[in-house]
């Protein structure tokens, strides 16, 4: 049965089969479902800069190719697979024209967390957060790229391991495995964040 | 009762991958290993939240993308343009004709010395069906003549 234009309370795939039928507004509602985690994923790889443009090329992307979506897959997944895809061609092409491709870790986070911790914290463990944010930041960009891709789609993406296993095209094991010495690693150079 | 955790253990923890029943039971009733893993957790979770702080206007985001959005049906994946497939159709009738012999330049074949042409044998034939002094067919039984009789097997 084709879901009607009420029915924007549907599961993704039937929004997807509306969309395939020029259903824009069933399309919106996609967005309106899976812009942010797309965002989150462009944003960890392109940088805050870029994030919204490229989240926007892969959400654009995602419609024109809503024909080749396998309904029995997690239609998030697979928009997340664009994403990322999008944003390696952009590093890919940028790496080509011998631009520099503007790195997630030093574009300016440290603002927004002392914005975020100011509203938090006394200013004595406001500065003592932004310094052990800082030096996670640091752990985090001295991680091997695999690990650190794993380490930001788990935990800023909020992917589970089966997602990104699927979103990468690797094992389920081979995440885990990542995951777990990125996350290592990072507690034995971060030692007492406390 | 188990020792406090190792580092290994507090990162699986973390990342929430499996844990053993004795890890996870340590954790809920120590709380130091508890307050190791709840800190790293909440470091990373901070920086999760300045990375959100930063996040776009969503729905000012869902317009931008609404207005790119090619007009027409969204079937690009079903209509797949698959240009290869008449080239390789081609291709493929070539090959095979070359390999029939279908496209050499030159397909008459010249009779060895002394052997009549085709053209010759089939003038030669139709001289022979025009000739009706030659005896046809005849039906020598008068009873096959009757072909209900022939094909008759009994269950008339």
């Amino acid at each position: 049965m084709t879901p009607t234009r009420s029915d924007l309370s549907h599961d993704d795939s039937a929004l997807v089969l509306m969309a395939r039928n020029g259903d824009r507004d069933a399309f919106g509602e996609l967005v309106r479902r899976h812009q942010r985690r797309v965002w989150m994923v462009c944003r960890q790889y392109v940088g805050a800069d870029e994030a919204d443009s490229v989240a926007q090329d892969s959400l654009v992307k995602a419609y024109t190719k809503l024909g080749s979506f396998d309904s029995r897959a997690a239609f998030t997944t697979w928009i997340t697979r664009i994403a990322i895809n999008t944003c390696l061609d952009l590093i890919r092409q940028r790496k080509r024209e011998g631009l520099r491709v503007v790195a997630a870790d030093d574009d300016g986070d440290l603002d927004m967390i002392e914005q975020v911790a100011a509203d938090e914290v006394d200013p004595e463990g406001r500065s003592m957060q932004l310094q052990a944010v800082d030096r996670l930041k640091e752990c985090e960009a001295g991680l091997p790229e695999r690990q650190r891709e794993i380490f930001r789609l788990r935990f800023y993406a909020e992917m589970d391991l089966d997602e990104i296993a699927t979103a990468l095209s690797v094992h389920v094991g081979t995440v885990k495995t990542q995951l777990h010495r990125a996350v290592h690693r990072m507690r034995r150079e971060l030692g007492d964040v406390r | 009762m188990k020792n406090h955790l190792t580092t290994e253990e507090v990162a699986a923890a973390v990342a929430g991958l499996e844990i053993e029943a004795s890890v996870s039971e340590h954790l809920e009733n120590c709380v130091a290993c508890r307050a190791e893993t709840t800190d790293l957790a909440g470091l990373i979770a901070a920086r999760r939240e300045a990375i959100l702080a930063d996040e776009p206007d969503w729905a000012a985001q869902t317009e931008q993308v609404l207005d790119r959005l090619p007009t027409g049906v969204a079937t690009v994946g079903r209509q797949r343009t698959r240009w290869w497939r008449p080239v390789l159709a081609v291709a493929a009738a070539a090959v095979m004709a070359v390999g029939l012999g279908l496209l050499r330049p030159d397909r008459s074949v010249e009779p060895p010395a002394g052997e009549p042409s085709v053209e010759e044998i089939l003038a030669e034939m139709d001289e022979l069906l025009s000739d009706n002094s030659i005896p046809g067919f005849e039906i020598i039984d008068p009873e096959l003549d009757d072909l209900k009789t022939f094909f008759d097997n009994g269950a008339s």
